[in-house]
């Protein structure tokens, strides 16, 4: 039986609520890398000076993951239930592929640890979405996420 | 549930510790795990030696757990394991040893002190060091020693040791103190260091939450314990 | 006579008094009452304890609350900063049943309770609802003949009591429109100034952040930014000495909501020691003539 992925937890991005404090950035190296810093993060907000616009590269937890679909050792594992992705760093063997099949590259190779990670979605409770104080980057069901982004990019 | 000899256990330890014991449970079956201050652990062992004869001492553990030394110290009494926690600190990194009372404790105490470079106190061995290392070994390249690190980030580490010592995370200068009082405001805003009654109130919230604790704050000097 | 208690934050009252002088002056001004939060300590700042230690910040900002709850009256803030942590820890607390015990285990100890009456505001909320435009319009003596640049900030954004995050900043600049200035738009209002960044990467959070917004006010030609949060303030001034060795030269006032005010009601500049600004604002003062 398949489960219902629209009811599944996601994060959202919403850029024109986001002022590009890069808070979500140091949360999630802090979480995940015992560091504050701006590199070593799970999601980035880019900015474009002509347009004017931010714009996050965050793991969506994809209904059918290309990294999952491409890894070689089954490593990246779509959990059917939550429908998050996750990497297992013990079956990684630092191949990259994920990093460049990915549409948004939002898995990556971290060097110190010779394995890629990704967006874990922090067990439930996202530390991005918790310190975003205009909650740009919230956690929203998949069915919000999906009718957003058709707005958003499609505009229907 | 606990057998009868485990409860024995149990509650002989808080009877001779008192106030020494900070915590004892019953991990699993035939498994007591006691969390003792580090000055009780001899009247611990002596206590539990005199009252079970058959008591034979296993091994003692040592773990680095960053900012302190964690020792374990396993007994086998009747078919139970017991194990006596303590936590010394790192940053005078001695170990009283009790191989007067278990003479079996002699040679693993000699390895954790090679391997950890912890000097022993009252071992019987006058020269204890040279077990497993050279004696020419140097003293800050111990294998299973750490680096001295807690677990705040380099970068967060003013900020927290303001926070924890004074309750105000923005220093203030003498030229600020001097231009507030030109117009005509108190020196300092009411901080809780302002205040005496304030302040061990605010250090007392904070060493309830734990978090002097798990920053590795030394409450005396009112600064992290690293750098 | 609206009442409140007055958290002033760690950055206001050591670093920008200035800022503490002149909202005193205003709030005098505006009849609104003051009182002294004895003992409060920081909010706790988000970075080091809102994100590395989650249970003792909020312990330690209940403590703050319930210094307030003591005095019986709603608390105010300076600082956005302040706001949103002390607005998120009374909101956590007054719906999550598990974590107002255990504070309130640690708190009683010392014969405090959080008990959940009081609101936390931010003084624009407060100028705004509470004070009212017209009454601030009233005490304008000097209007400010000046074309300025907004800045809210990114806590300011914060919002509980709607879904729109530009509740806040609307206000702000509605009461900045009333003292006589010219709002300028210039296209990023919302980015961040960089302050938080700045621990993690100085280079990036100066030149990505401040040099742009710097360099789109810059042309948007104003006489100075207005600000209300402290931190964004030490950015925005400090930033632009810091920015100098990078070879990027802004020379740009920058003041604070409550600086405004006060000169807008006519407080004579000595008394607001602008002198401690890192910015030109002695110049903009003078070419004012208050």
């Amino acid at each position: 039986m398949k489960t219902n992925t629209a009811e599944q937890k996601v994060l959202l991005y919403d850029p024109t609520r986001c002022t590009g404090c890069l808070f979500c950035q140091i949360a999630c190296s802090y979480q995940h890398f015992k560091e504050i810093g701006l590199e070593k993060a799970n999601l980035h907000i880019i900015f474009d000076d002509k347009t004017g616009e931010f714009e996050a590269i965050y793991c969506h937890h994809c209904d059918e993951p290309l990294c999952v679909a491409a890894c070689p050792n089954e490593a990246a594992v779509k959990d059917e239930i939550t429908g998050l992705v996750k990497i297992n760093p013990i079956r990684c063997i630092g191949c990259k592929t994920c990093t460049v099949t990915c549409p948004l590259s939002a898995p990556w190779f971290n060097a110190e640890r010779r394995v890629a990670v990704k967006c874990d979605f922090c067990d439930g409770d996202p530390k991005c979405a918790k310190f975003c104080s205009p909650q740009a980057i919230r956690v929203a069901l998949r069915k919000e996420a999906w009718e957003f982004n058709r707005k958003r990019y499609l505009g229907v | 549930m606990a057998s009868p000899i485990e409860s024995e256990i149990m509650n002989y330890l808080k009877s001779i510790l008192g106030a020494d014991l900070i915590e004892v449970y019953r991990q699993r079956e035939r498994r007591i795990f006691a969390n003792v201050k580090s000055e009780a652990v001899r009247r611990a062992i002596e206590a539990l030696k005199n009252k079970y004869g058959d008591m034979r001492f296993m091994t003692l553990s040592a773990v680095d757990a960053g900012l302190d030394i964690e020792y374990l110290y396993h007994f086998h009494i009747d078919g139970i394991v017991l194990t006596i926690r303590t936590i010394r600190p790192k940053e005078n990194p001695i170990l009283e040893s009790i191989a007067d009372l278990v003479p079996a404790a002699n040679f693993i105490e000699r390895e954790i002190s090679d391997l950890f470079g912890i000097r022993l106190v009252n071992h019987p061995e006058p020269e204890p060091a040279g077990l497993i290392l050279t004696k020419d070994w140097p003293e800050d390249k111990r294998p299973l020693k750490k680096p001295f690190e807690g677990v705040l980030p380099s970068k967060a580490r003013p900020v927290a040791e303001a926070l924890m010592a004074s309750g105000c995370v923005a220093p203030i200068s003498a030229f600020v103190q001097k231009k507030r009082e030109e117009a005509g405001l108190p020196k300092s805003a009411p901080f809780p260091f302002t205040d005496e009654k304030a302040l061990s109130e605010y250090h007392g919230i904070i060493k309830l939450s734990g978090m002097g604790e798990r920053a590795g704050f030394d409450w005396e000097k009112k600064k992290l314990r690293y750098k | 006579m609206v009442k409140y208690a007055f958290f002033l934050g760690c950055q206001i009252p050591m670093r920008l008094p200035n800022v503490e002088v002149a909202a005193r002056k205003v709030f005098e001004r505006l009849g609104v009452e003051t009182v002294e939060l004895l003992g409060y300590s920081c909010c706790p700042e988000p970075v080091v304890s809102r994100l590395i230690d989650e249970e003792a910040a909020l312990v330690i900002s209940a403590r703050n609350i319930t210094l307030a709850e003591d005095l019986g009256i709603n608390m105010m803030t300076l600082c956005n900063g302040c706001y949103e942590t002390l607005a998120e820890a009374n909101e956590i607390l007054k719906h999550d049943a598990e974590k107002r015990d255990k504070v309130n285990n640690i708190l009683k100890r010392y014969g405090r309770e959080y008990k959940g009456k009081i609101d936390i505001k931010h003084v624009i909320e407060v100028l705004y609802e509470d004070v009212g435009l017209g009454n601030i319009e009233k005490l304008v003596v000097k209007p400010q003949k000046i074309r300025v640049a907004l800045h809210y900030g990114c806590h300011l954004y914060r919002e509980y009591k709607s879904a729109d995050i530009m509740r806040k900043p609307k206000m702000m600049r509605e009461i900045v429109e009333r003292t006589g200035a010219q709002v300028i738009d210039y296209g990023l209002e919302r980015m961040c100034c960089g302050y938080p960044s700045m621990q993690a990467s100085e280079e990036f959070s100066l030149k990505e952040r401040l040099a742009r917004k710097l360099s789109r006010i810059n042309s948007a030609g104003v006489d100075a930014v207005v600000m209300a949060c402290p931190a964004c303030m030490i950015q925005f001034e400090l930033g632009q000495v810091m920015l100098r060795p990078y070879g990027i030269q802004f020379n740009i006032p920058c003041i604070n909501l409550m600086e405004l005010l006060a000169l807008s009601f006519g407080v004579p500049s000595k008394e607001l020691l602008i002198e401690l600004h890192r910015s030109p604002v002695q110049q903009l003062v003078k070419k004012l003539g208050v």
